[in-house]
């Protein structure tokens, strides 16, 4: 029939129309992030920071600036620790490299700021550990070796017959 | 009901008594009255034209946004429902643009004009009982010619935009136009023959007599239906805005409120198809319980969505098809159509 796939169409368009929408109504509803989306912001856990300075290491642009110093015991500790979040590329290095697992990132995405220096973010000024942390970089238990199998000295003499 | 039913000709009723007594007291001729009278009806129509164009810019922004399953504008008043106080006050604010080497006179022109045939069109739609303001004996011919002027100005704003993509655009408006006027008389013409006059308030009184035309003539009006969004620019066959995709559409010179006289006025010229089909094919003004220009609202509201429907599901059609699918299609249909009607109405008569 001539106009058939008009008319599909047609058809297509009228169940869409009285289908329910869609659209996440943003700020009344805020978006359902995954769990290990890699955010905006940073969060340090101060105490279990044993400031070797992996992550700045592992960082491709040089985001993480830190400064180290030793006190009355001969440990390092951290005095500076700043994050320059206009280059950092989120890629989340600095989490995988942390061997502590103590650097998170965060599911805050309303990171927008009226002053250019309100941008790097201190994090031993404020470690922003209350906020939702993302699950990004976190080591799951590693799995424990399958048992040998016990091989007797009676069976292994006899050729291993099962 | 009947009160409600009567309101705006009793309004009517009562503004002429009171111009007769104020010429009665100033002693100027009564026939004068007609004459102020008009001035009124013209108020009247301006105001439909503007309150339609105003509903029907957020309606077509909310269907169009539930066909794609999101909510359209819902920022603008309850719901989004003031959104084209925010459209015009934002197009008024632009500024006014005009090409250097353009033809001034007519650039402004063709935005002004463009508003002149939806209103004489209007002018000769019976709204409800005893409710248009020209009842004309023929008044089928009337509309048909007022709205065949609705291409003009986009010719002329194609022209005066010294470009010649606009001019090829509104040479391309003017084809389209100018082809679809012919399904569209003989769908019209089919209407005419059942219904045996082109008085249009004597043919919603046929409907409510009898029944709906559509159901005597689907054809006609599924061909009416196609040849009024061509008439109108509307997808499938909006070219001259369409072709601002590819190069530059009639429109790329105008800005602001140039523009804005452009965009209302297409909804005006799609409220006067609606209208005209509501009137031939759905029965006008004729309806149980409620009153008649509530009907006619209604009818043409659900002829309005026919128009946001089709826009939003099809693609564009390439200028070569649109006349073909005019003159190899639509022409041969409606002469059968015209044909067959006649041969019934010869037989049964």
């Amino acid at each position: 029939m001539f106009g058939k796939g008009i008319l599909k169409g047609l058809g297509v368009t009228a169940k869409e129309a009285v289908s329910p929408r869609l659209t996440e109504k943003y700020p009344e509803e805020k978006p359902q992030l995954p769990a290990r989306w890699r955010g905006g912001t940073f969060a340090l856990d101060k105490e279990a920071c044993i400031s070797c300075g992996l992550c700045a290491m592992a960082c491709p642009n040089k985001v993480i600036r830190q400064k180290f110093d030793k006190d009355e015991n001969n440990k390092k500790f951290c005095t500076e620790f700043v994050m320059e979040r206009q280059y950092c590329l989120f890629c989340g290095l600095c989490v995988e490299a942390c061997p502590k697992s103590c650097l998170h990132l965060t599911q805050e995405f309303e990171t927008a700021v009226y002053a250019a220096a309100d941008v790097p973010q201190d994090l031993l000024a404020q470690s922003n550990m209350e906020q939702s942390l993302s699950k990004y970089g976190a080591k799951p238990p590693l799995p424990k070796p399958a048992p040998k199998p016990v091989v007797s000295a009676e069976s292994s003499a006899k050729g291993g017959d099962a | 009901m009947e009160f409600i039913n009567n309101i705006f000709v009793n309004i009517a009723g009562l503004i002429r008594w009171v111009f007769d007594w104020l010429l009665g007291l100033l002693g100027l001729p009564l026939g004068l009255t007609d004459v102020l009278m008009v001035a009124v009806y013209w108020v009247a129509i301006v105001i439909v034209c503007v309150l339609c164009a105003l509903f029907y810019v957020i309606w077509e922004r909310k269907l169009a946004g539930y066909i794609q399953r999101r909510p359209g504008p819902n920022r603008l008043g309850p719901n989004g429902w003031l959104q084209t106080i925010g459209d015009a006050i934002k197009l008024v604010m632009k500024e006014d643009i005009v090409p250097d080497k353009a033809d001034k006179p007519v650039h402004l022109l063709a935005a002004l004009l463009a508003f002149v045939p939806p209103m004489l069109a209007l002018a000769a739609i019976p709204f409800g009982e005893g409710m248009a303001a020209l009842d004309l004996q023929l008044g089928v011919v009337y509309v048909i010619a007022v709205t065949t002027l609705a291409s003009l100005p986009v010719l002329l704003a194609g022209y005066a935009s010294n470009n010649k993509y606009s001019l090829v655009g509104g040479m391309r408006v003017v084809n389209q136009a100018i082809s679809y006027e012919v399904p569209q008389a003989f769908a019209i013409l089919s209407v005419i023959m059942v219904a045996g006059t082109f008085n249009l308030t004597e043919i919603v009184h046929f409907q409510q007599q009898h029944l709906w035309l559509v159901c005597v003539q689907p054809l006609a009006f599924v061909i009416y239906i196609i040849s009024a969004v061509a008439e109108c620019n509307r997808a499938p066959f909006d070219l001259p805005e369409g072709e601002s995709e590819l190069t530059a559409g009639v429109f790329t010179e105008y800005s602001g409120m140039r523009y804005a006289l452009f965009y209302l006025a297409e909804y005006c010229n799609m409220f006067v198809a609606a209208g005209l089909a509501t009137t031939l094919f759905l029965g006008g003004f004729s309806g149980p319980f409620l009153p008649g220009w509530l009907w006619f609202i209604l009818k043409t509201f659900v002829i309005m969505s026919i128009f946001i429907w089709v826009r939003w599901t099809l693609p564009r059609v390439r200028a070569d098809y649109v006349l073909r699918f005019c003159w190899k299609l639509l022409v041969p249909l409606t002469l059968l159509n015209m044909l067959v009607t006649g041969v019934v109405l010869y037989i049964l008569a």
